[in-house]
């Protein structure tokens, strides 16, 4: 009775000396890209937390008539408030500032100086209607307030908002641009692993060739091997940025920059789950590509 | 057992490998038109050369106005001394160079219409041994010879037994999983032949295939050899070697200056002709 055979062997040489060396470089650029990837997702998503916010809030800045005992600050802002509450409904929260904390925001500017009583403040009051519903027409409440004899400017916050939009699509761009140069910087680092595992094996393929395999199945070869030293580089890398990721949303003093919640989590992981297959991906058809150029270029030589 | 006695173990073992050994017919369909093919539609030679020159680079030329035919099922010896070109001339046969002018036909097909892919489909059906033997060195004895049964797309499964049998047939059925580097000369031989004939190819080109090996397992090659002949293989040897050639009665070319001339040498009793 015979002995089975032991599984077929790799027609390629199975490990090069340089191979390791190649996965850690691997590794450090998925790592990278790992973290650009993450860098820009948690800033689109922070910054639509914050437009979200904004979106549905408004301050609206009262001129005050000159204060006296029977029209004081607390009165004239009242009224204001209340032709707001009725103008927006029911729905929307109305919140006076008051004065003392309209003199805290105008400290950074002041230092801890004491104001002098007759120092006119503008009256402050913030907006904020539910999430789904519709914005505050600013134009409209400005107009219905001054047909209620109050002299107030509404700011929707959109300029605000705007800014953050800019800002943070210049971080997405930047973070995918990033992303998109180390997937290139992967691309060449198998571009010219492939050329050298050719020339070091140049006597298997023409072993290859001269029982009749045709470049398709050689360059099958190559890319099997650049599938999975970029599978075994970029699974590192990405492994160990989602370890970071998780440290920095643990313990970082920052925490809305990094996941607040299992879902977020879950959500990011996806996403770089599709980057290792995307690395994978490219690498390998880079290195199939480049097998069939070499292939091509040996036969018109010879 | 297998390995004492081969050559008789070869010999018994020969019909009984047949159904192993026997050719599958070519597919003429699949390499394409053919324009020389109308000289012989119906039994085309096998390689075909008309007023083949071979040149590397700019150098001169190492093969010159060769005209030369094997035809379906011929047995052939190619002589001629050191650098006379007989390497060169097998490689145009089994196409790994292109001639620098003349024609070449291969099973009926013009060399020069096919592309990479009809390339290698011919070189299927050529089985090669070359003086070196080409064995991969990290591949077992017995994936070496299932290569081409690897490449042509034959699961695992489906070649076991056959490269088994052949395997044991050649005897190195107990060297199967032994690596090339700690074979014998001999052995690493007999594996190169085995993988050049487990596809039954239809031409079996071998250079030198004595060249490294002792007289006695030399003539043993060359009996496969012939037994591989009489089951329908057109088979075409290069060698130095004028004993082996006055073995068998098979006709002779002999290369000089890069001429090729049919007959051992002008002495002989075969007739010397520039062809």
């Amino acid at each position: 009775m015979s002995r089975p055979l032991p599984a077929q062997q790799p027609i390629l040489r199975p490990r090069g000396h340089n191979v390791r060396t190649l996965i850690t470089v691997l590794a450090i650029m998925a790592f990278l890209a790992g973290l650009a990837l993450l860098f820009s997702r948690a800033t689109s998503r922070l910054s639509g937390d914050w437009q979200d916010q904004l979106s549905n809030s408004a301050t609206v800045q009262v001129s005050l008539a000159p204060l006296s005992p029977e029209n004081d600050f607390e009165t004239q802002m009242g009224q204001a408030a209340e032709t707001i509450r009725s103008l927006l409904g029911s729905q929307a929260k109305v919140t006076v500032v008051n004065q003392s904390q309209s003199q805290d925001l105008i400290r950074p500017w002041i230092g801890n100086l004491e104001l002098p009583e007759s120092l006119s403040l503008p009256g402050l009051i913030t907006v904020e209607t539910p999430k789904n519903s519709k914005a505050p027409n600013t134009v409209l409440l400005e107009s219905q307030l001054q047909q209620n004899g109050i002299v107030a400017s509404v700011d929707d916050h959109s300029r605000w908002a705007d800014q953050i939009r800019g800002t943070a699509r210049a971080l997405v761009f930047g973070g995918t641009a990033l992303l998109a140069l180390l997937l290139i910087a992967g691309i060449s680092v198998n571009l010219f692993a492939t050329r050298a595992a050719m020339a070091s094996q140049r006597s298997i393929i023409s072993v290859l060739a001269q029982v009749g395999a045709t470049d398709s199945f050689i360059a099958k070869l190559f890319v099997g091997q650049a599938g999975r030293r970029s599978a075994s580089g970029a699974g590192i890398g990405l492994i160990a940025a989602w370890f970071i990721w998780t440290g920095l949303s643990l313990f970082s003093a920052v925490p809305e920059l990094f996941w607040s919640g299992f879902g977020q989590a879950l959500n990011d992981t996806l996403w770089l789950f599709g980057l290792w297959a995307l690395f994978v991906l490219v690498c390998a058809v880079a290195a199939g590509l480049a097998t069939k150029r070499s292939l091509s270029l040996e036969r018109k030589r010879a | 057992m297998e390995h004492s006695g081969q050559v008789s173990i070869i010999s018994v073992r020969f019909d009984k490998r047949r159904s192993i050994l026997t050719r599958s017919e070519p597919n003429a369909n699949s390499l394409g038109k053919n324009p020389l093919a109308s000289r012989s539609a119906e039994t085309p030679d096998i390689i075909d050369f008309r007023d083949v020159g071979l040149r590397y680079g700019r150098g001169p030329e190492i093969l010159s106005d060769v005209n030369l035919t094997l035809p379906q099922g011929s047995f052939s010896f190619l002589t001629g001394p050191s650098g006379a070109g007989k390497s060169s001339l097998l490689k145009l046969c089994y196409l790994a160079l292109a001639p620098s002018r003349g024609h070449i036909s291969v099973f009926g097909q013009d060399a020069a219409l096919l592309d990479n892919r009809e390339i290698q489909a011919v070189r299927r059906r050529i089985g090669v041994v070359l003086q070196d033997f080409t064995l991969i060195d990290h591949l077992s004895v017995f994936e070496n010879v299932s290569l081409p049964l690897r490449v042509a797309g034959q699961s695992r499964g489906q070649y076991t037994q056959d490269v088994t049998e052949l395997l044991q047939w050649v005897g190195l059925g107990h060297r199967m999983q032994a690596f090339p580097p700690t074979l014998s000369g001999g052995e690493k031989q007999r594996a190169a032949i085995a993988r050049a004939v487990i596809a039954k190819p239809n031409l079996l080109i071998a250079d030198e295939p004595t060249g490294n090996v002792d007289p006695e397992i030399g003539r043993r090659l060359l009996r496969l050899f012939a037994e591989m002949n009489r089951m329908g293989t057109t088979v075409m040897i290069a060698t130095h070697d004028i004993d082996l050639i006055q073995e068998l009665d098979a006709r002779v070319f002999r290369i000089e200056g890069g001429r090729i001339f049919k007959g051992l040498n002008a002495g002989s009793n075969r007739d010397e002709k520039h062809l």
